[in-house]
């Protein structure tokens, strides 16, 4: 196999792989795990865009994940116009307007934290911060009380463990998603009958177009929203210290620019994706770059790939902190559009604005444990050694 | 202590509804304890981040006001949020009674899939933008290159003509020019304005399109062939002229092209490679595809979701929503009684009605009244409080700053506001009257 | 003699202008909005002091309105009424911002009644404040009928 998603050397660095299905092979079929992949930019957008032949509603895990977790009311695995609705839902309440008001209490947190570090020496920043910090956002969106963080922050780790080489969901994973729905569950009821103005609040009292959304959708749209809160905003922000920690010129270079904090976050965002990759089904025969891809074909949209195409972004393996990125493909494009961007945005702004020039030197400290999730890019244990000061 | 003659009243909200009432309930009782509560630290609401930043003259309706709290006793509290600071239950249990006058900020979206594509903008997002407002940020709105407004009032008129506007024609205007500057680092070569209104129904003023053509390099287009004049005489009859005398593509050499369209509703909004393609359909199944860097949406109003008092969640079962009760001693005026509908003159008109059921209930004599106002508020409350002195401080310092062929130069963090009021009490420490 | 101000006004600020002109000219002995003021009242004992706006593209405001109509109605016969106008509009808007104004003015004349003083004019989208100009204006409309 020239590409094998589930291999850990893989994992560790996909990016000269990357290099050869864009110039060599396109698209590329994998015989043994039977899906193709698209890996330039243009084709990534082109799929993105062209929802009707590259359906979502059969799934987009080439792991199964979001069928296994959510069920319906997975807004992620529906097309038009059923996923219209069901975005709909969220819409609403993830406004601009309302991720801006947000940063006042983002600050507080991340000051929070930075109280917890102080005079730490060892601290692995995957779980202090970076797990941290967007967990309590999306709990405190959703409405779930803070005594009952620690343990969704528990069984949302359990969730998204794998095994390395494996394919398969370990069965300690099933079991805390089966928690974490029935918790939700529990939680949107109590508020059926009183609303709280909380987003739970939102996806109980949420139409799907004029009817109610069923149970099983509330409780599938409120564990995506967990997993999606969580896991992607945790990727970007131990992707980035990652490479702070090992770069101290780069740490200077952010701290000095901390009013471009946006466009630096877009070159991380590009340079090293939370989300490598999103899958596809071909709801016809299509063909693309004189490869035929059959109807009913698993088709990878390695968005990783794709915001390192040289044809779209100039030295695309350099991080460049002053690129003025443009589009890039870290958030999926088309209808499916990330809806939290603008929260995630946020989150690594206020932590670049407001934490990192309080922080001590710090250098990583032993291996970092990366995340063995074949869709995902980003650390589970991000241990640092802050310098003494 | 108050009583029948002089009850303590809070008006949430210092924009015109809350400032018309005030006003009508201080001729009426000239010794009641009236509060005006805003949760910015500066008054007057859509007056100041609401009309445009060029239309100075419809701002100067806050002179009235001014003497409201200058010279009539009536008690400005900014920085203070109902719901947030203060309870409403709270603020109800200290005054005798309470009026929500706090308005609608959200920009009602488009309805239709993709609208909340992150290049589609309010078109109160644009205007606050433009008017520095504390609560928006630069980074977040890009105009582009190419723009869709979306919407036939007075204000896509006004999102259009601040767009369109070059520096010079901003003289003696307070605009952000900042704001200005990050909205359209790129220049805007064309804008295509479009509704769902037929040309002779467009909802905007006649002045606001006469308005449009004194603008220096605006040149006009009419994609879907020239406006027919309406036959009948009036108001629509002189809007359609007024469009058709704009000056029009190849009258002069123009730096941005404006194109009106009319007859066309949103279907779908599509994320495309670098922009956005909005699709319309017209009323006999045609379809137009605009394929541009950013749409600005100007289709009305609405309560902002999980930000703001909700009317539903306050209105009790014997709420009289059409003469602004909501509950006993609680009511309501403005846009958050009775829509986003209504200019400042009609809003005036509005308050001075639930300003006379206010006055009428208390004055029946039923309700225990002696409510102390301000005084019971929580201490926490009082010490964040901004007075209206504090906003002439801010006022003078906005002045003061202001930049060449401005009239102010408005300040957009809280925390320099802040400052400014803080400092300024310091320096009026001797002075217990505020 | 008395004289009294009328004013006619959408946004208050012609209200507010005819209150601080009666609070600087003691003369002044009462201000009525036109809205409420019976057509039938016209004295030329009396001099009226007339602040109006002017609402969109020329038109009289909204407390005006009922009051023309109460004129072209009752058509009261104004010979030796004496009246001044002071108008108020914004030029941004309009070019004869002060339309509204005249509207009332004209129709006044038509019926009898005689413009005395300078016709005094503020544009909103100027530099001056309107009370300013209006208490000096409504000096000189007084001057001038004393002298």
């Amino acid at each position: 196999m020239i590409w094998d998603p589930f291999d850990e050397k893989f994992i560790q660095d996909p990016f000269p792989t990357y290099r050869l299905l864009r110039e060599e092979h396109p698209i590329y079929f994998n015989e043994q795990r039977n899906f193709f992949a698209v890996s330039r930019f243009d084709d990534v957008v082109e799929a993105n865009r062209d929802w009707a032949t590259y359906s979502s509603a059969q799934g987009v895990d080439l792991d199964n994940t979001g069928s296994i977790f959510f069920g319906e009311g997975n807004v992620v695995e529906t097309d038009p116009p059923e996923h219209d609705l069901f975005r709909a839902v969220l819409k609403d309440h993830l406004t601009p307007t309302f991720v801006r008001v947000q940063e006042p209490d983002l600050i507080e947190r991340v000051g929070a934290i930075l109280e917890d570090l102080r005079g730490k020496t060892e601290v692995d920043l995957a779980e202090t911060l970076c797990t941290r910090l967007p967990l309590e956002v999306v709990t405190g969106l959703l409405g779930i009380a803070p005594s009952d963080r620690a343990w969704v922050y528990r069984r949302f780790t359990d969730m998204f463990y794998r095994e390395s080489g494996s394919v398969e969901i370990p069965e300690s994973s099933l079991a805390a998603a089966r928690e974490v729905r029935d918790m939700l569950a529990r939680e949107l009821a109590a508020r059926r009958g009183s609303p709280r103005g909380d987003l739970l609040s939102a996806i109980a009292h949420g139409q799907m177009g004029d009817r109610p959304l069923t149970e099983v959708e509330q409780v599938g749209m409120s564990t995506l929203v967990i997993a999606a809160g969580i896991s992607t905003t945790k990727n970007l922000l131990t992707n980035m210290f990652w490479y702070l920690a090992r770069d101290p010129a780069l740490r200077a270079g952010v701290e000095a620019a901390k009013a471009a904090a946006p466009a630096i976050i877009e070159e991380f965002l590009r340079f090293d994706s939370p989300i490598q990759n999103s899958m596809r089904i071909a709801t016809r025969e299509v063909e693309v770059h004189g490869r035929r891809i059959p109807k009913g074909a698993r088709v990878v949209l390695v968005y990783g790939s794709a915001n390192r195409d040289g044809a779209r972004f100039e030295h695309p393996d350099r991080l460049d902190i002053n690129r003025k990125v443009g589009k890039h493909m870290a958030f999926g494009g088309g209808v499916h559009l990330c809806i939290g961007a603008p929260l995630a945005r946020l989150e690594a702004k206020v932590v670049l604005q407001h934490m990192l020039d309080k922080l001590p030197p710090f250098a990583m400290a032993g291996t970092p444990e990366r995340s063995l999730k074949m869709n995902e890019r980003g650390f589970e244990k991000l241990p640092v050694e802050f310098a003494a000061s | 202590m108050s009583d029948a003659a002089s009850p303590s009243v809070a008006v949430v909200g210092s924009g015109p509804s809350g400032c018309y009432l005030a006003q009508v309930l201080r001729k009426t009782w000239p010794k009641a304890a009236i509060c005006v509560i805003d949760r910015l630290p500066v008054p007057y609401g859509l007056i100041r981040y609401g009309v445009a930043p060029d239309h100075q003259g419809t701002k100067t309706v806050t002179r009235q006001f001014d003497r409201l709290f200058e010279r009539e006793g009536v008690r400005f509290l900014g920085n203070v949020e109902v719901g947030k600071d203060l309870p409403l239950q709270a603020l109800r249990d200290a005054f005798d009674a309470v009026v929500l006058a706090t308005g609608l900020h959200g920009d009602r979206r488009l309805g239709v899939p993709g609208d909340d594509h992150p290049a589609v903008y309010g078109a109160g997002r644009v205007t606050r933008l433009a008017n520095t407002h504390p609560d928006e940020a630069h980074d977040d709105v890009r105009l582009g290159r190419r723009v869709v407004v979306v919407g036939h009032g007075n204000v896509a008129i006004d999102v259009l003509r601040l767009i369109v506007k070059s520096d010079v024609d901003f003289l003696n205007s307070d605009v952000d020019d900042d704001a200005l500057a990050a909205m359209m680092a790129e220049p805007v070569e064309r804008i295509d304005i479009i509704g769902r209104s037929p040309v002779e129904a467009a909802k905007f003023d006649t002045a606001m399109v006469r308005e449009l053509g004194r603008i220096e390099g605006v040149a006009f287009e009419w994609p879907d062939g020239p406006p027919a004049i309406p036959v009948d005489d009036g108001e629509n009859r002189a809007r359609v002229e007024a469009l058709a005398s704009l000056p029009t593509v190849g009258s002069g050499s123009a730096r941005v092209t404006v194109a009106f369209r009319f007859g066309w509703s949103p279907a779908r909004v599509e994320d495309c490679q670098g922009g956005l393609r909005v699709a319309f359909s017209g009323k006999d199944g045609e379809t137009l595809q605009l394929d541009v860097d950013s749409a600005v949406t100007a289709v009305g109003f609405t309560e902002r979701a999980g930000l703001d008092i909700a009317r539903s969640e306050v209105e009790a079962p014997g709420a009289d929503l059409p003469t602004g009760r909501l509950d006993a001693r609680l009511y309501c005026t403005g846009w958050f009684r009775r829509g986003p509908r209504g200019t400042i003159p009609e809003n005036r008109a509005d308050a001075r009605m639930v300003a006379e059921a206010v006055v009428t209930d208390l004055g029946r004599g039923e309700a225990s009244l002696g409510r102390p106002g301000v005084e019971a508020l929580p201490p926490d409350v009082l010490a964040k409080a901004v007075d209206f002195r504090g906003w002439k401080a801010i006022e003078a310092a906005e002045v003061g700053a202001a930049r060449a062929g401005r009239l102010r130069r408005k300040i957009k963090e809280r925390a320099h506001l802040l400052d400014i009021v803080r400092a300024g009490a310091t320096n009026n420490r001797e002075d217990p009257s505020s | 003699m008395s004289t009294v101000i009328l004013f006619g006004t959408e946004s208050g600020n012609s209200e507010f202008v005819a209150g601080n002109v009666a609070d600087g000219l003691p003369a002044v002995s009462r201000v009525e909005d036109l809205a409420q003021f019976p057509v039938a009242d016209f004295s030329p004992d009396d001099l009226y002091l007339i602040i109006c706006s002017t609402y969109g593209t020329g038109d009289p405001p909204a407390s005006a309105r009922p009051f023309m109509a109460a004129l072209d109605r009752e058509k009261p016969n104004m010979t030796g009424v004496r009246f001044a106008v002071f108008g108020l509009g914004d030029s941004s808007y309009f070019e004869s911002y002060s339309r509204g104004s005249e509207v009332v003015a004209e129709k006044l004349a038509t019926l009898g009644a005689t413009r005395v003083g300078e016709y005094g004019r503020h544009d909103a989208s100027g530099l001056d404040d309107a009370s300013d100009l209006a208490v000096t204006w409504a000096e000189n409309v007084l001057q001038s009928v004393e002298a």
